[in-house]
């Protein structure tokens, strides 16, 4: 069966990690990358994108 | 009302076979200092909805010098506060008010949990199509 699901290591590496990164609408892009939202969000100013911080692939997480 | 239809989200995972898919939702979160799009966890193992205190300044909510409410985890517990956070969910209308617990540097930036996500949205998780499905419960 084909999965619809999003694969964003296509775009997200390494070295996005632990770092806030702000994505284009369709998940194609990484627009932006700081490791402070605040300073993410003026550089990125009224750009219609998706923020989020880039999990670490070292961990496996149990919420 | 309809389901609203929703993709997995993959993450690289080195633990996990390289990826580590997740059902993450984008929020339109509402702030003093506009609005702010941002993708959600959505974890029905969390007691309570949590953001990363970053966001809070994002939003321009004051972030207090006391952290009264203590959030547990698997790997420990932190220290955090509480404030209302207004949002709509992609796909949905409607402005939701939940009380939203701040947190430095929570495991993902924005969980929902059961407390108020769940009790608004029945939830259908189809893993292995690769998506999951919202709709307002009744």
């Amino acid at each position: 069966m084909k999965l619809k699901s999003i694969d964003l290591t296509k775009i997200l590496k390494e070295q996005h990690e632990n770092k806030w990164v702000a994505l284009s609408r369709d998940y194609t892009k990484v627009m932006g990358v700081n490791s402070k939202l605040k300073d993410l969000k003026e550089k990125i100013g009224d750009e219609d994108v998706v923020y989020m911080k880039v999990p670490s692939s070292d961990r496996i997480y149990a919420y | 009302m309809d389901w609203k239809e929703y993709p997995y989200i993959g993450h690289l995972s080195k633990q996990l076979s390289g990826l580590s898919y997740r059902p993450l939702v984008e929020l339109e979160l509402h702030g003093l200092t506009g609005t702010h799009r941002a993708s959600a966890l959505i974890d029905s193992g969390s007691e309570a909805s949590m953001m990363d205190m970053e966001i809070a300044e994002a939003l321009g909510i004051k972030i207090p010098e006391h952290l009264p409410i203590t959030v547990s985890g698997v790997s420990g517990s932190k220290r955090g506060f509480s404030s209302p956070v207004s949002f709509k969910v992609e796909g949905f209308d409607d402005v939701f008010t939940f009380t939203v617990i701040f947190v430095s540097e929570p495991s993902f930036d924005i969980v929902l949990g059961q407390q108020d996500f769940f009790r608004n949205f029945d939830i259908e998780f189809l893993r292995n199509e690769g998506i999951f499905r919202l709709k307002r419960s009744v």
